[in-house]
């Protein structure tokens, strides 16, 4: 069986004659699986998921999903299957919540078909989904980073797809905005059947959230398995170049990543 | 009927209102009884009306409409609240590509049509290509790259046109008319020729409302959409472009009305293009039309060009905007 999205052998890079960012880069996301992304700052989270999101050409290797070429299918084909919710700002957009999330139907409507029943219904289902519907009508240069989050996932789930891709949705939030996104991301995945690929900086939520894991380093996937493979001191070590310590959770008996002491002894004259 | 359509109609009736009475705006007032009196009959009444107001109203309301409606594509566009089909040099790069083509083919008439339009478009579509593919290359464009592109390509454009203008001192007149804007003593003609120019590129920027939706959002979020983004930015650019175009041939350079008429109708109706680009066109016809009343009456007898008086008028008001884009 072949997973829905599935990347081989991908190189990515930007500009001529600049070296690849990432290379050799073998995935499956299966339907209704979260795979965390991980990595120090600069490893290729973002490039990679532009990549899988057919935003930036692959240097090398191809995309498939559902087992079909995305580059070849072309960019209406794919961006009915793939969303990415890309870390931005609203910018000066004067848009409503509303305005912003039907743009998500664009991928099905084209630039000029109007809409139908069918789309608002899917745009008031996505409101509902990330609790947005009763602030729908504001406008989204007013919103907190918390709240613009939420658009963004609004907006990327209005496009319908197979393949939700998102690039730090937690970056910025508070704690308990954190946890809401990513249950969200676990709904998404396990009742709803997406294939879910989401980077992000805390190994611990990783940990907790995804079922598989992608460590990236030193331009290329260091690891990819389930947590426990991935979060171990040495790959961790090796992909942020500085020394952790992996206990368990008290709970769920996940592996959880703690900071080394600090490197002035305790007790050292101040 | 929604309430934004409501609000579109409304500005309509506003323009409406105020087009009628600008017909009784000028050396001779006439009342509202005297203007309908003069629409149906004869005499010299009918002749003012008829002949001379009526043509320049429409024509006032057609310029408007195109900047308008080109002021606030270029603004989604650019996502940029400042910019205008002034501001990003395609005003001077249509007067320029008009100037040519007149000096070229000798007398084609300063406000004919054919020749001197499809200059009037090359330019603006060259200028404002040049500002938008210069803004993307260099990356995303923050507001005052945006500025200072627009305000280099315009400065250099101006001075070939000032250059045109020493080396063909007999066309000096006009061609410094031009690039001040004016809409006096254009006729029916100058209404029936400007009117296909305008209709088709403020068609084409209503029809282009979801892809300036989108990319309101930014560039990588709308590419996300799946829209094909780059041909969608040619297009806007060329339907803004002869919109200007068709108000620059008619009309020479009027600044920042434009600029001003999108901030108007973004009050009205929020930003959504579908409902802006319409309310942009309406808001600028009505601007337009106010400002050619003042241009004809403030220094009367004297009239003034109304491409001063905008620039005059505009001028504050793109220092408040810039204030509020920058903070």
């Amino acid at each position: 069986m072949t997973a829905r999205l599935h990347a081989e052998g991908l190189s990515c890079g930007y500009g001529r004659g600049l070296p690849d960012v990432l290379t050799g880069i073998d995935l499956d996301v299966p339907a209704g699986t979260v795979l965390a992304l991980l990595g120090p700052n600069g490893s290729g989270k973002t490039t990679l998921l532009r990549t899988l999101a057919r935003l930036l050409p692959p240097r090398a290797g191809s995309v498939l999903v559902d087992g079909e070429d995305a580059w070849r299918r072309g960019r209406a084909w794919a961006h009915r299957r793939v969303a990415i919710a890309l870390q931005d700002d609203p910018g000066g957009a004067r848009l409503t919540i509303d305005e912003v999330v039907r743009l998500g139907r664009a991928s099905h409507r084209g630039w000029w078909l109007p809409m139908t029943a069918e789309d608002e219904a899917v745009v008031d289902r996505m409101l509902d989904l990330t609790r947005l519907g009763p602030m729908r009508h504001r406008t989204v240069d007013a919103l907190s980073a918390g709240e613009w989050q939420r658009v963004t996932l609004a907006r990327s789930l209005a496009q319908e797809p197979r393949v939700l891709l998102l690039d730090e949705p937690t970056a910025h939030l508070d704690w308990n905005y954190q946890i809401e996104i990513l249950d969200l991301v676990d709904r998404l995945a396990h009742e709803e059947g997406l294939a879910v690929v989401v980077s992000l900086h805390d190994l611990n939520q990783a940990s907790t959230w995804a079922d598989r894991i992608a460590l990236l380093a030193e331009g290329t996937l260091l690891a990819v398995g389930d947590p426990d493979a991935v979060l171990t001191p040495d790959l961790l070590a090796r992909a942020y170049r500085c020394p952790v310590l992996v206990d368990r959770h008290p709970v769920t008996g996940a592996p959880m990543v703690l900071p080394p002491p600090r490197r002035r002894a305790e007790g050292a004259p101040k | 009927m929604s309430a934004r359509a409501a609000r579109i109609l409304l500005l309509l009736a506003i323009l409406a209102v105020v087009a009628t009475a600008s017909l009784g705006v000028g050396a001779v007032r006439l009342s509202p009884a005297r203007i309908f009196a003069a629409l149906g009959g004869e005499g010299s009444d009918a002749t003012i009306v008829r002949d001379l107001r009526l043509p320049r109203v429409i024509l006032a309301s057609l310029v408007g409409l195109a900047l308008g409606s080109a002021g606030a594509a270029y603004q989604g566009l650019f996502r940029n609240p400042l910019a205008d089909p002034y501001v990003i040099g395609a005003s001077t790069g249509s007067a320029l590509g008009a100037t040519l083509v007149m000096i070229a083919a000798g007398d084609a008439g300063a406000f004919g049509f054919g020749a001197v339009s499809m200059g009037a478009f090359l330019g603006a579509l060259g200028a404002a290509g040049l500002v938008y593919f210069c803004t993307a290359w260099w990356g995303p464009a923050p507001i005052v790259t945006l500025l200072l592109a627009g305000s280099a390509v315009s400065s250099f454009l101006g001075a070939i046109v000032w250059l045109l203008m020493v080396l063909h001192d007999e066309e000096l007149a006009r061609i410094v008319l031009w690039m001040m804007g004016s809409l006096a003593g254009r006729g029916w003609p100058a209404v029936l020729g400007s009117l296909p120019y305008v209709a088709v590129g403020f068609a084409g920027l209503c029809a282009l409302a979801r892809p300036l939706d989108a990319l309101c959002l930014g560039e990588q979020p709308a590419q996300a959409l799946g829209l094909p983004l780059r041909r969608m930015s040619g297009m806007i650019v060329a339907a803004a472009s002869l919109a200007t175009a068709a108000a620059v041939a008619v009309a020479g350079v009027i600044g920042f009305v434009g600029l001003i008429a999108p901030h108007v109708a973004r009050a009205f109706v929020g930003a959504r293009h579908r409902y802006l680009i319409p309310a942009s066109g309406l808001a600028g016809a009505i601007l337009m039309v106010l400002a050619d009343d003042l241009a004809r009456t403030v220094a009367a007898p004297v009239e003034l060009p109304v491409g001063v008086l905008t620039a005059i008028l505009g001028g504050p008001f793109f220092l408040v905007v810039l204030r509020r884009a920058i903070r």
